[in-house]
């Protein structure tokens, strides 16, 4: 009885065995265009790129190696009601050609700079007639927070330096960056350079790594004095004669992000919870006609001092 | 003649006798199903038995993944679903974020599930009702089991005490190297515990005719990759009830319970890119009802319930744009019933639910009327139907696009909605071709209207959480059982349909499969040997398909740059929602115990194949990279059992 049993499961087994069926989670091919364009409040110099979607004849999409930039756009920019910027195309040479070994494609304007509040619009007339559209606003600056931030780094400053601002906007996001901002005297020549202050210090498995900020809500930042004492003393570490170093301040450079690049970051620079799994994400764009985004961010500097004994006591010169 | 004759020793079958009900030949009960405790353990265990995956061989009961033990009844979705365990509501009732339900079989004495057409003692959910009572304990012995499986060790302790009993379970991961299994090979740092208690007291000195009965559970998950880069997860479960059961000198009984319920889940980001998530619920409810028994057997209940429900949450959303949710409802509803039970061949339950006050403004004064009818012209056959409405005051901001949905948090239906509810048609056939086998075969039509889906274009902290949709699922039930004492065979066959309407937009929502097809097979082999055997089918389910890649600008989180010459990867074009179907699920699992009877003790081990011919049963593709990801593949489990 209990073999025959066995014997039955084992035959029933046996007719399953070799059922996996192929399938495609595909449909046929449908034609789609992209526009990217952020307008950044650093630089007078924007880029834009035009893509068109593709298809692979599997399912892993990096079997696709053919660029699919969409060359002869003609992308214009408006400010207001009466300034026009037409962007030209260019290239440039790409370091990492793991996926394309042809240059990289792109348009730009140069000499724009973003005044905040501005009002733009775009438009991407591509070659087959397509326009794709967007239009976005450049973020007012904020007030820096005074009597909640930290305006000087001395020697007895101890735990955190703190820089706060006031938000008008709770729909924008903000990405602060910490830097020393020094000279370096090079043969002779004094030349202005910034060290970057990672935001945290993070021991794991005995290795050290950094953390530098990623955008977010939060109105206000803290950073480590010990981390800001160590980004000081690793300015010279490759030169032995501390005095050719002159600081002249640490800035805290803040971007703020429109609503656009605000609500793109998110669907793009965040995970949600690693254990979950989502088969069909939203996919967030701004573009008329197709993907992509048209965003920007305006970018303001707060200046905190340094105290002149707290920059002699590395060794260094204090600016005056 | 001298004729020799040999010792050898004979195990005869296990009898485990608990508390069971009769069921008359007119008991109005079309769409319930009650699972015993020895038919959990006829299917194999796999990792671990559990209560909700059960379910999964109940006609008219879906799964969208063997990773999930999220159940889908009857078109509806899983937050329409009741669990009461001993009259607490259980909410997010999952360990290893939804892997296995949160309640050990181990303390399960009676398991009554309703697919739907619930009478009115029962409401405030759109789908089914899954009523769980614990067991009382043994009120003559001491006795103790322990087990221990590759994922948890559990035990129970149980016996008499002065006028009642008592008993103890607990349950723990010990090792979660086999979810390896489930995650795709991902390290899964699972650490889990259940705990529960029910202490029982009938003292006819204290008071005549009472039973008063003290229960709680506990239970509690933690994910933690200690490491600052990595998020922690932390969600809990803590119930606590009493009840006092009272028979009257005339034929009337009642019974009066309090329950309260604590649940809070947590994601906590840490330094990672995860988004912080945080979801309290505080519940105390009291639950009031009385049956009187008239001359001519026909019965009327009655009976009164008040829930106090307060719900927290944070979170954001894929968008960024973040809710902040703090609200509490009182809910104050009564129920009537007039049961005729007077003639043999025919049952009436004719009731009445009424929202006095609503957990939310929209659900004051909904009225929910429920009839269920049998008739048995004869012991063959029995004819029964349902029409009644429910309505729902509570839901979850859950993402349906998520295959593993590892949050899902309930809220009260906000006030710029509607309340949901839900009219259900239900009509059957039982045949009783002979006492060993029996057909029950069911149609059912359920409406839905106001049901909410999330917002998947909430950009900004202002904007609706929530939508509104309806729905509309039908179908066909049909579940043969044939049982002798030494086996137990059960096929079940559903065809369904359901569709979603959102944004007039209709769909199919994700877990609409046509055919499911559930054979269960139990044989008592002989000498302490039992084997068991299932086989599902299940035809696709929907997926939205591919039509194409772009390739989209990515940011890195943790080093923002604005590199939009280069930074860019592939990102898929998707075609209609839920437009196509995967190809058809089916899996075949065995198992095989043995009971070893010692002196003092007795010792089961349990050892099963899960998909035994290794069906590789597609789960999703990673659109991004175009990786297969197959449901479980063929794995060995072993289950030991030790009880004194």
């Amino acid at each position: 009885m209990r073999i025959k049993y066995i014997l039955f499961v084992i035959l029933i087994a046996s007719m399953f065995i070799s059922c996996d069926d192929n399938f495609s989670p595909k449909a046929p091919y449908d034609e789609r265009y992209t526009l990217n364009c952020i307008i950044r409040g650093d630089t007078s110099f924007q880029v834009a790129t035009t893509y068109i979607s593709y298809d692979v004849p599997g399912i892993d999409p990096y079997e696709n190696k053919e660029y699919s930039f969409i060359d002869g756009a003609f992308i214009r920019m408006w400010r207001g009601n009466d300034e026009i910027s037409i962007f030209k195309d260019t290239i440039m040479e790409r370091t990492n050609q793991s996926r394309f070994n042809t240059d990289i494609k792109y348009y730009y304007i140069n000499g724009f700079v973003p005044n905040e509040g501005d009002s733009l619009e775009i438009e991407a007339l591509l070659p087959n007639g397509r326009r794709l559209r967007s239009h976005t606003k450049i973020p007012y600056g904020v007030k820096r927070n005074e009597p909640n931030s930290d305006m000087i780094i001395t020697r007895s400053s101890k735990g955190y330096v703190k820089t706060s601002w006031f938000i008008k906007d709770q729909n924008q996001i903000y990405l602060p960056k910490l830097y020393i901002d020094y000279l370096e005297n090079e043969n002779g020549v004094n030349i202005r350079k910034e060290k970057i202050i990672p935001w945290k210090k993070l021991k794991i498995d005995d290795a050290v790594k950094y953390l530098y900020p990623s955008p977010s809500a939060d109105y206000f930042i803290e950073y480590e004095v010990n981390i800001i004492n160590e980004a000081m003393e690793n300015l010279s570490e490759n030169e032995s004669e501390n005095d050719k170093f002159t600081i002249i301040s640490a800035i805290l450079e803040l971007s703020i992000f429109d609503k656009n690049l605000t609500t793109y970051y998110f669907t793009v620079g965040l995970d949600d919870n690693s254990f979950a799994v989502g088969l069909d994400e939203g996919d967030y764009s701004n573009i008329e006609n197709g993907f992509g985004i048209f965003g920007s961010y305006f970018t303001q500097k707060f200046k905190i001092e340094l105290s002149k004994p707290y920059v002699n006591s590395f060794g260094y010169i204090f600016y005056e | 003649m001298d004729i020799q004759l040999s010792s050898s020793s004979v195990v005869l079958q296990t009898v485990e006798k608990i508390g069971e009900k009769i069921v008359e030949k007119n008991a109005t009960d079309i769409s319930l199903d009650r699972i015993s405790v020895k038919e959990l353990e006829a299917i194999p265990k796999g990792v671990e038995t559990d209560v909700f995956r059960s379910l999964q061989y109940v006609p008219g009961v879906n799964f969208t993944a063997d990773l999930s033990a999220r159940y889908y009844v009857r078109g509806g979705d899983s937050n329409q679903n009741l669990v009461l365990l001993n009259g607490a509501n259980v909410y997010n009732s999952f360990h290893a974020m939804g892997l296995f339900s949160v309640i050990d079989p181990e303390m399960i004495n009676t398991m009554e599930f309703y697919k739907g057409g619930y009478t009115a003692e029962y409401g405030g959910r759109l789908s089914s009702v899954l009523n769980l009572i614990t067991k009382d304990g043994n009120r003559t012995r001491y006795s103790a089991k322990a087990a221990s499986s590759f994922l948890t060790a559990k035990g129970v302790v149980e016996g008499p005490i002065p006028n009642g009993s008592f008993i103890i379970t607990g349950r723990e991961s010990h090792s979660t190297s086999v979810l390896k299994n489930f995650f795709n090979e991902q390290t899964a740092p699972f650490n889990f515990y259940d705990a529960s208690f029910k202490v029982n007291f009938s003292n006819p000195d204290f008071i005549s005719g009472s039973k008063i009965i003290f229960h709680g559970f506990l239970s509690n998950d933690k994910l933690e990759f200690n490491s600052p880069l990595r998020e922690d997860y932390n969600w809990s479960n803590n119930i606590f009830g009493f009840s006092w059961f009272q028979v009257y000198d005339i034929p009337l009984y009642s019974e009066i319970s309090y329950t309260t319920n604590n649940f809070l889940g947590k994601v906590n980001p840490n330094l990672s890119s995860a988004r912080g998530k945080e979801s309290k619920l505080n519940e105390h409810k009291i639950d009031m009802k009385y049956n009187y028994i008239l001359d001519n057997k026909n019965e009327v209940s009655g009976g009164l319930q008040v829930t106090v429900l307060k719900a927290q949450l944070f979170m954001e959303n894929y968008l960024g744009a973040y809710s902040d949710i703090n609200e509490k409802g009182i809910n104050l509803s009564v129920f009537a019933k007039y049961k005729l039970l007077q003639f043999d061949e025919f049952g009436l339950d004719l009731g009445l639910r009424y929202n006095i006050a609503g957990l939310t403004r929209a659900g004051t004064g909904f009225i929910e009327p429920r009839v269920s009818l049998t008739y048995t012209p004869n012991p063959v056959i029995a004819f029964k139907v349902f029409w009644g409405r429910f309505q729902q005051e509570i839901t979850t901001i859950s993402n349906e696009n998520e295959v593993i949905n590892v949050f899902e948090p309930y809220i009260l239906v906000p006030e710029y909605l509607k309340t949901p509810e839900a009219e259900h048609y239900n009509a059957g056939i039982t045949f009783y071709f002979t006492d060993k086998i029996n057909l029950v075969s069911e149609v059912y039509y359920k409406k839905s209207k106001n049901i909410t889906e999330i917002n998947y274009d909430k950009k900004y902290a202002s904007d609706y959480d929530l939508i509104s949709g309806e729905a509309e699922s039908y179908g066909f039930e049909n579940d043969l059982n044939y049982s002798n004492n030494f086996m137990h065979f059960s096929v079940g066959y559903t065809l369904a349909y359901s569709y979603k309407t959102v944004n007039n937009w209709k769909y199919y929502p994700k877990y609409d499969s046509r055919h499911t097809l559930n054979c269960a097979l139990e044989v008592n082999i002989g000498g302490g040997w039992k084997s068991m055997l299932t086989w599902t089918y299940k035809s696709g389910l929907p997926y939205t398909p591919i039509i194409g890649y772009y390739d989209k600008l990515f940011f890195n989180p943790s080093a923002f740059n604005t590199n939009i010459y280069d930074n860019y990867f592939p990102y898929s074009v998707l075609g209609d929602k839920n437009s196509t179907r995967l190809p058809a699920y089916h899996r075949m699992d065995i198992g095989v115990s043995k009971i070893f009877d010692l002196n003092y003790f007795r010792a089961t081990v349990d050892a099963s194949i899960t998909n035994l011919y290794n069906r590789k049963n597609l789960f999703y593709y990673d659109r991004s990279t175009g990786e297969r990801i197959n449901m479980l593949p063929f794995f060995v489990s072993v289950n030991v059992k030790v009880e004194i």
